[in-house]
């Protein structure tokens, strides 16, 4: 995971999930043989910069997750994690030196080497 | 929680300024009227005991026997919750995930510049009940960096200072007067639940580096009934004095004097409290990249002098020619085989051992290991 600056703005209410990795999601989910899964964005403390990125591919929101759809896929935030990942888009890349999922956080201030690690 | 230079000092003249300048939150630890029974002279300033009439005898108790001390004014913190553990990994410089319940670790919370914040001791009661320890007066930077990065952790800190009484049992025989008091032996970095007579107290048991040295955590209600338990078991009452200067001896840094914003932790030697396996936290990338390149700029080392110092003192090189190339931060209040016995930082290029340097017109000789104290 990695954070680039690379996307056009998203609203800041929303979190955008690209095509490509929502087809990533997608294929992870069937792969573990998942029916009804929605993908978790969330932060936790740590990592170089303070705050890392959380993904996981879940079988339903928590009580106090926000739920956004996005084009079919359920996107789960935990709603203390909204407020570092608002306006968020969530891309993937792949090939030999791709990166896998990368993060465009419009509320990174800077984030360490390896991209997983973001301050705000 | 600096000595009191004006203060009544029967062995001898006090050597040094204040140690520490720290923050008080407290005008009077909740041990007075007990200490000041047991003959205390305590410092104007922060009320804490600087010594019970004859300093010498005390620091020999902590170095050859044991010594009871009132660190009422140092740091207890409640870290509760499943995901304490694994969040504190994440955010501070040693591998904590491994620990067990019952064991007990430093570890060093550090800001994004790798400078320290704090130096603490978590000892696992439980996998969901964490007890911080921290020699600081002070909480609030660590409560307040720890509450930061808790996102979606299920975990809470609280500072239970007000509500606690820690009691330090130091010396050789601080194991053995421990084990008596709770019934049960303290291995070194574990923490036991216990009962003093009918009392509920943690243990913790975290060395210095030659002394053995246990934490005894209380309600604050019992908290003389805990001291006058630890002098019956036969530990003998110790001051700040004694206390700073067995630190010194051990080279032992302590907050507002080294451990500040203005040190990282390899500059200070605490690498035993630094994984370099353990993956990323706040910090990480500073120090890794300290370490891998040889970049340290600055370390603590012993100083021992004829002369008085005092914290603060520049050094300069011996000819003269090279000024501010180090800087004394703690300054034992007791002399040390009849020399002043201090601890700072010196740059590099300087940190030869046995090397003079100069402090104003005194000779401050840089020491590998202090001369043992005797009385």
């Amino acid at each position: 995971m990695t954070t680039t600056h690379a996307h056009p703005p998203v609203p800041v209410n929303r979190i955008h999930v690209t095509p490509k990795a929502a087809a990533k999601v997608r294929e992870f989910a069937t792969k573990q043989g998942m029916e009804k899964f929605g993908l978790k964005v969330a932060v936790k403390g740590g990592g170089c910069s303070g705050l890392t990125y959380v993904l996981d591919i879940v079988d339903g929101p928590q009580p106090d997750d926000k739920i956004i759809d996005q084009d079919g896929l359920e996107v789960y935030v935990p709603k203390k994690a909204f407020v570092y990942l608002a306006g968020t888009t969530l891309d993937f890349s792949d090939g030999l030196n791709g990166k896998g999922f990368e993060f465009t956080n419009p509320n990174a201030k800077k984030s360490c080497g390896c991209g997983t690690s973001f301050s705000v | 929680m600096p000595p009191n230079p004006a203060a009544p000092f029967p062995g001898g003249p006090l050597i040094c300024a204040p140690l520490t300048a720290m923050a008080s939150q407290q005008t009077e630890t909740r041990l007075h009227q007990t200490l000041a029974a047991a003959g205390a002279v305590f410092d104007g300033q922060f009320d804490e005991a600087l010594h019970f009439g004859n300093p010498e005898a005390e620091l020999d108790a902590l170095l050859h026997g044991v010594g009871v001390i009132d660190r009422d004014r140092s740091t207890r913190i409640s870290h509760i919750g499943p995901d304490s553990l694994d969040l504190l990994h994440r955010l501070t410089t040693n591998d904590l995930i491994s620990l067990k319940p019952g064991m007990a670790r430093g570890t060093v919370i550090t800001s994004d510049r790798g400078r320290i914040v704090d130096v603490v001791t978590v000892a696992m009661k439980a996998p969901d009940n964490l007890l911080l320890l921290s020699d600081s007066s002070d909480a609030a930077p660590a409560m307040e960096f720890i509450d930061r990065y808790t996102i979606i952790e299920d975990a809470a800190v609280s500072d239970i200072s007000a509500q606690t009484t820690r009691i330090d049992l130091i010396g050789p025989r601080a194991t053995e007067v421990g084990a008596s008091l709770v019934g049960q032996e303290i291995p070194q970095e574990m923490v036991v639940s216990g009962l003093i007579g009918r009392i509920a107290v943690d243990v913790v048991r975290y060395d210095w580096s030659k002394i053995p040295f246990i934490s005894v955590i209380g309600p604050i209600s019992e908290a003389s009934a805990i001291w006058n338990a630890a002098v019956e078991a036969g530990a003998i009452p110790a001051g700040l004095h004694a206390f700073h200067t067995a630190r010194v001896i051990n080279g032992h840094t302590f907050p507002d004097a080294e451990q500040t914003d203005r040190f990282n932790p390899l500059e200070l030697g605490l690498l035993p409290l630094v994984s370099f396996t353990k993956g990323c936290y706040i910090g990480q990338e500073v120090i890794a990249r300290l370490d891998s390149y040889d970049k340290l700029q600055r370390r603590f080392m012993w100083m021992e002098s004829d002369s008085p110092l005092r914290p603060g003192d520049k050094l300069s090189s011996v000819d003269g020619k090279r000024a501010n190339v180090g800087e004394v931060t703690s300054v034992a209040p007791l002399k040390v085989a009849g020399r002043t016995l201090a601890m700072g930082f010196v740059r590099r290029g300087h940190w030869d051992w046995r090397s003079s340097l100069k402090c104003g017109e005194a000779e401050v000789v840089l020491t590998p290991e202090p001369v043992t104290w005797s009385a």
